[in-house]
């Protein structure tokens, strides 16, 4: 794996290199999977862009009113950390909480979770759930896209050749939010998702009906995604544990799992509608104990 | 408490400030000066036929020193019984993973990349890799010369199954016939590893005069000796191995992998070369533990009495046998369990298919036996209606009855484990919540024997060096070995000496496994021991004026003084003892050597578990160990053996498999090959049950493999308690659970056996 | 082509020429002599090469030695200060909590990082922490009488 390494300081640097290598300067955050690539020749990297060096894309900011925004190098422990993400966004929280292991947390970070483009990747679903945005950054200006926009397939986004993730934006939510993510692997611990969901409940005024529910599946579609349909049954609703049922089925429906070494396909399309069912109850709970109105 | 000096005490281990501090050296932290790094280059391919490989591209690399392919090396073949492993594939490669070429370069980057500049052009043929198909007469043969390699325990010709042993006691035919009831039941097990966290290593070094230096990770330097010694044509003196702490074994850790390599290419390069493993090497191509399909038979009467009991086991050896000591393996004489059964008929199959190669593993082939037979006798409690001890205890081997395969035992001790166990555990108690379960399993395995030597020197300052070249490959045994020394001597454990030696500077030791170092290398420790202090006393006797014919008995020691019993006061140190001797120091040599067994080892374990039925999700909140232990030298050490077992066990149990597609390992890292973590490991209850009388000094027995073998049965037993459900292919994952709940309709048990008409 | 790169390790400062695509852990072993940090998989699954980053416990062979000149890295061979081991290695050594000793240096590393943060860890919390750090040999439950023991005897 012989390499050139830039050492960009900061973002303009880094911008002005990813100019000028383009697609040849492959860009490493935490490193958690982009080496383990590297060193299983699964990638071939003849320049490799650390973005360690950049302070100022090390962050977690919150604004009142606005919502909040992720330096592409927030580490997982950091967000699973932050008191601001275990308030408002629980979801996120648990679900960095639950990537790898300790020393994988603080050096993995969220954005390079996200650029890497794995279906199972662990902090997507909740991102889906909150639709955040993604700020592109390149020489040529910022763009900002939806998450709902961003992965192509497994290991493909929208990412141009000199293009660098550059924060990860959570828009604030009206009403009151409780969302859970619950990832089924074989341990306790060091496991990649068998099945993830992220689930949120909205609600508006009334404990009883929702106003909108969410729901985000991980490694059962050859990326993360949400579950339209599944969601449309819910939102409006009063929860009923029939209305469960067939959200948990009509989310299975929506997802196309394979089967490899971890699971089978129809392990883990049963194992969609069982987590579906823990985590709506759990997500609506959740909801329910936020007696503060507007967080999030 | 007992009265003895330095044993039965839990004293910190002789190595533990070298491992916590990171000064701990094992063999892949040795550097050399000069030293270059080898790597192998492996097939791809299940079968294929070697037609070409150039590796000119990669001798062009600057910084490449070496490259060897099969034309470099001898065409040995290596074996620790029956040798059929080449050094390097010859013109046909067995498994995926198989070295074909290897590369020493100046670094590791260097050597990876001309690595893959070998060019090999392989002609894929067809391989078998269904243990079953490859059992088949005119199946595609792995070997086509079986019948001429050395070592083959019974000549066979044109067929993979290298090896088919029997054990049998009565007429199982009889014994089916009287049976009221007969069930029938197969059982498989997957490949799993080891999973020792130290990678193979190895490094070698030639001297100018040819003597030639190792440095290896195995647990058995005078083995690695004798191997490395044949190859290369040398007297054993001529080559030295000097082992490093060992990283972890597990019966991983016995048998050269790359040594032979490092020679050849530190031959061609005039360099020290060193080779370490990566993990997916070590998944591709070490030795991990058979696969086995196991069908069992049992008949039974009225009165829930085992009265016959068939077993026939199928092992899947992979490309080659070579990795295994005894060609079989010992499990295959466990296939009838701890139990009184008249009529008794065991089949062991070991045959060849194109997969990764399969040796030893922490009990060899025990986990395979106890995970079927603990299973199997569940299924027929259930069956009967009798509660799993209950009919366990009925047919539980007391002292005096023979062995299922007709061999006197001594001491059996088997219903003291049932009973410290089942008191110590949850076992008859109201569930606690639904979907709970406890199980039970009990498990039998002899002490091991061999051969050992240890020099005991007491010096002119009354320290004491302990000399052996016995492996400690984290067990703890040099501790033990010294406790044992400190005892005979009666001096502080921190007057003793023990140090890492190399095979020039300790005597012979076949090396640690198989049960074997506390009542081998202990009794020879021991008995060296005892020879020096029988020349202290006789020293001393002269200077407190004590008669010689009764000085032994008349003269005691204690913290290294020796005095009349009569007249403790007047007291000799161990120092004066020995320049009053005339001499500089006092030396006690013994060599000690078993081939012969009596003296086996029972367990039972309850395993508890909390089964969440939606997700198949199984979690082992308890396990209750009792072992038939004899004495426990050091019992922290021994509950620290018990407890890695049984967590290695839960592994086996729910989480290990190499699972393979056409033949290659399909998940070798340990992302997908699950070891436990931390938070998988349940809590553990550890009863050692003392006062049997062990083979080993101060009658200890073995302990390091036996607490591996019961733990799948119980937690497979305590599934089927919690949700009703029997699974019989390990590992047992939430998927089988799962579909089997489905399959079952909710929680019914799944009828198992056939009732037979009378 | 090697690139000049200042490790601050143990307190000590070296200066290094080195490849830029070298990890930290085989620096650690390679150049430094540090051996105590072990190679067991090379790719984040096992612990065994766990040092601490600024504070944190980090897999140092997913790390680029040269990526991390501005940080204070502690391995194992800092763990002992002015020849007095810390709690924990004496825990472990009288709990028995070591056996072949290769995953040691790695765990030791990740249950220093949690004591520094949180001096009197509930069992859940201690086993969380080593949760990336496998052992095959002890089945842990040793381990977990050690730390219990290191923090009685930090002043609970």
């Amino acid at each position: 794996m012989g390499f050139e390494l830039l050492q960009p300081r900061s973002l303009a640097e880094a911008l002005e290199m990813k100019k000028s290598y383009g697609e040849e300067a492959k860009v490493l955050a935490g490193g958690t999977d982009f080496l383990v690539l590297l060193k299983d020749q699964k990638l071939k990297a003849e320049v490799v862009m650390s973005l360690r060096g950049i302070r100022e894309l090390n962050f977690i900011r919150h604004e009142e009113g606005k919502g909040v925004t992720l330096g592409a190098l927030a580490t997982h422990g950091a967000v699973a950390a932050s008191a601001i993400i275990r308030q408002r966004f629980p979801d996120l929280a648990e679900a960095c909480a639950q990537v790898g292991a300790v020393q994988v947390q603080n050096l993995g970070t969220v954005g390079g979770n996200l650029c890497n483009a794995s279906p199972a990747a662990d902090a997507a679903p909740p991102l889906l759930l909150m639709d955040a945005s993604l700020i592109l950054a390149s020489a040529r200006g910022e763009r900002r896209i939806s998450i709902h926009d961003f992965f192509q397939g497994p290991r493909r986004t929208v990412l141009q050749a000199d293009e660098i993730l550059k924060e990860i934006f959570i828009p604030q939510i009206p009403g009151r939010r409780g969302a859970t993510y619950l990832k089924l692997g074989r341990r306790k611990a060091m496991e990649i998702a068998i099945v993830g969901i992220g689930v949120a409940i909205h609600l508006n005024g009334s404990d009883q009906v929702v106003s909108d529910c969410r729901i985000a599946l991980g490694s059962v579609a050859p990326t993360p995604l949400r579950a339209r349909h599944g969601e449309e049954i819910l939102r409006n609703q009063e929860i009923r544990d029939e209305l469960i049922e067939e959200a948990a089925e009509v989310a299975a429906e929506e997802a196309s799992p394979i089967s490899d070494v971890r699971a089978s396909r129809e392990y883990r399309l049963d194992m969609i509608r069982v987590l579906c069912r823990r985590a709506i109850p759990a997500a609506l709970a959740s909801a329910r104990g936020n007696k503060v109105e507007g967080l999030s | 408490m007992s009265d003895y000096y330095a044993v039965g005490k839990s004293v910190s281990r002789v190595d533990a400030t070298a491992k916590v501090t990171g000064e701990a050296v094992y063999t892949a932290d040795v550097m050399l000066p000069g030293m270059l790094y080898g790597m192998a280059k492996r097939s791809p391919y299940a079968h294929a036929r070697i037609v070409r490989i150039d590796s000119r591209k990669a001798e062009a690399l600057p910084g490449v020193r070496a490259v060897i392919t099969a034309e470099n090396v001898p065409g040995v073949l290596l074996g620790l019984k029956l040798q059929d492993v080449p050094i390097l594939a010859r013109n046909e490669a067995r498994f995926a993973g198989e070295k074909v070429a290897a590369v020493a370069a100046v670094d590791e980057e260097t050597a990876r990349e001309a690595i893959n500049l070998i060019e090999v052009e392989y002609e894929e043929l067809p391989a078998i890799t269904d243990v079953e198909e490859a059992m088949k007469d005119g199946a595609p043969l792995v070997h086509d010369n079986l019948h001429t390699y050395a070592g083959l325990p019974a000549p066979v010709k044109h067929t993979n199954i290298f090896f088919h042993e029997t054990f049998s006691k009565g007429d199982t035919a009889q014994g089916f016939a009287q049976a009221d009831l007969v069930f029938e039941q197969t059982f498989t097990t997957p490949i799993v590893h080891q999973g020792y966290m130290e990678p193979h290593a190895a490094l070698v070094d030639i001297a100018p005069d040819g003597g030639v230096t190792v440095w290896s990770s195995v647990k058995v330097p005078f083995r690695v000796r004798a191997i490395m010694a044949e190859i290369i044509g040398l007297p054993i003196t001529r080559v030295r191995v000097i082992p490093g702490f060992v990283g972890g074994d597990f019966g991983g850790k016995g048998m050269v992998l790359d040594e032979p390599l490092c020679y050849y290419l530190a031959r061609k390069s005039g360099r020290p070369v060193k080779m370490v493993m990566s993990r997916q090497e070590e998944f591709l191509a070490a030795s991990p533990r058979h696969a086995s399909i196991i069908r069992l038979k049992a008949g039974v009467s009225k009165s829930a009495e085992l009265v016959a009991w068939e077993a026939n086991a199928v092992f899947d050896s992979g490309a080659y046998a070579g990795y295994k000591p005894g060609v079989g393996l010992g499990g295959t004489k466990k296939l009838a369990g701890a139990y009184r059964v008249p009529h008794v008929r065991i089949d062991g199959y070991y045959v060849y298919t194109h997969t990764v190669p399969c040796g030893h593993c922490r009990a060899p082939g025990d986990p395979q036996a106890s995970f079927a037979v603990e299973s199997f006798i569940d299924m027929i409690a259930s069956r009967l209606k009798l509660d799993p001890f209950c009919f366990r205890w009925l047919n539980a081997l007391e002292e005096g009855d023979l062995s299922p395969t007709g061999e006197p035992w001594k001491a059996i001790n088997l219903k003291e484990t049932m009973t410290a166990a089942v008191n110590a555990s949850g076992w008859g108690k109201p569930k606690p919540r639904k979907h709970y379960g406890i199980g039970i399993a009990c498990a039998e395995r002899p002490t091991g024997t061999g051969e050992s030597s240890a020099v005991v020197i007491v010096s002119g300052d009354g320290s004491v060096n302990l000399i052996t070249g016995s492996s400690d490959p984290g067990t703890g045994s040099r501790t033990i070995l010294c406790q044992i020394v400190a005892e005979a001597l009666k001096v502080p454990m921190d007057r003793i000496t023990i140090n890492l030696v190399d095979t020039d500077s300790a005597p012979y030791d076949q090396g640690a496994g198989g049960g074997r170092t506390t009542f081998v290398a202990g009794l020879s420790a021991y008995r060296a021991a005892l020879e020096v202090r029988k020349q202290l006393v006789a020293s001393a006797a002269k200077l407190l004026k004590c008669p010689q014919e009764q000085a032994q008995d008349l003269i005691e020691a204690r913290d290294g003084f020796l005095f009349v019993k009569s007249d403790p006061n007047k007291k000799i140190s161990y120092s004066q003892a020995v320049r009053a001797a005339g001499k500089s120091q006092l030396i006690g040599e013994e060599t000690f050597s078993c081939k012969e067994m009596d003296d086996t080892c029972f367990a039972t374990h309850i395993a508890e578990v909390q089964v969440d039925a939606e997700r198949g999700v199984v979690e082992v909140l308890r396990i209750t160990a009792a072992h038939d232990i004899g004495f426990a030298i050091n019992p922290a050490a021994a509950e620290g053996q018990i407890e890695g077992g049984i967590v290695q066990g839960v592994g086996f149990a729910l989480l290990e498999e190499m699972q393979r597609a056409e033949g290659k390992v399909a998940n070798p890292t340990l992302t997908d090959y699950k070891l436990c973590t931390s938070l998988d490991a349940p809590e553990i209850v550890t009863l050692l049950v003392e006062g049997a009388p062990g083979a080993g000094p101060f009658h200890a027995k073995a302990i390091g493999e036996i607490p591996t073998c019961p733990i799948a049965p119980a937690v497979a037993n305590a599934i089927f308690d919690a949700v009703g459900v029997r699974i019989t292919e390990l590992p047992i994952t939430g998927e089988k659970i799962v579909k089997a709940l489905k399959e079952s309709g909710a929680s019914r048990p799944v009828p198992v056996a056939v009732g037979k008409e009378r | 082509m090697k690139i000049p790169v200042t490790l601050k390790v143990n307190g000590e400062t070296y200066d290094l020429v080195i490849a830029p695509y070298r990890t930290l852990l085989d620096v650690l072993r390679e150049e430094l002599q540090l051996t105590g940090s072990k190679k067991g998989c090379d790719v984040g699954d096992c612990g065994a090469c766990t040092v601490l980053l600024d504070g944190k416990p980090v897999n140092a062979c997913l790390v680029l030695a040269a990526t991390v000149q501005d940080s204070d890295i502690l391995t194992i061979e800092g763990l002992a200060q002015n020849g007095k081991l810390h709690p924990l290695q004496e825990a472990f050594i009288k709990e028995g909590a070591v056996q072949c000793g290769f995953c040691i240096p790695g765990i030791l590393m990740s249950l220093k990082a949690l004591l520094d943060e949180n001096p009197s860890p509930t069992g859940e919390e201690v086993k969380a922490a080593m949760a990336g750090n496998l052992c095959r040999c002890t089945g842990y439950s040793k381990m977990f009488k050690a730390v219990e023991s290191a923090t009685s005897g930090l002043g609970r």
